[in-house]
């Protein structure tokens, strides 16, 4: 997570930057109160970072969490 | 450098509310500290945080506070200090 977060706010990274640090912490600060208390310190980087380039319509949103569930199935499928 | 306060001014954090990504902590709104030094020019994270990544550079200051003013009932030495580091706009010219 510290990478993903390392090369989307890199301005000499080619193809140049897609975030700023002040972008993924409004981000944080944007979530429902609930998972801001609950979520873990990278999983709100996470949340954050995800919110942001959907913002931004790097990525969608949709197409995320279902890549997401997809994952999680297979994991359950593996070690049950 | 552009600074308008410089070490050892006293300045007031201002009180006023703000919408959305701010690096002004709402304990300090309104203490009297001391511009303890510059830490240099930096753009707004206030803009920032909302995608303006170009805008004017703002300068930086760590002002310093005595800890019983900040904190009401203050139990620690009465000489003891906190220091914020506080974007120029927050900061406003303080008497004596």
């Amino acid at each position: 997570m510290d990478a993903i977060v390392w090369s989307l706010t890199d301005a000499e990274r080619p193809g140049g930057r897609h975030m700023t640090v002040d972008e993924l912490r409004r981000g944080i600060e944007s979530m429902p109160a609930g998972d801001y208390e609950n979520l873990g310190y990278y999983a709100k980087w996470l949340r954050s970072s995800i919110a942001i380039m959907a913002e931004k319509g790097l990525i969608d949103r949709a197409q995320v969490e279902r890549r997401a569930r997809e994952l999680a199935a297979e994991h359950e499928r593996e070690h049950s | 450098m552009s600074a308008r306060f410089e070490p050892g001014n006293h300045v007031r954090v201002a009180t006023r509310d703000h919408f959305g990504h701010v690096r002004t902590p709402r304990y300090i709104r309104g203490k009297r500290g001391t511009v303890e030094r510059i830490c240099g020019d930096f753009r707004n994270p206030e803009e920032l945080a909302y995608g303006r990544w170009d805008g004017d550079t703002v300068a930086l200051y760590r002002v310093r506070f005595l800890q019983r003013e900040v904190w009401d009932g203050y139990a620690g030495d009465s000489a003891d200090t906190i220091d914020v580091e506080l974007y120029e706009h927050w900061l406003e010219t303080e008497e004596g």
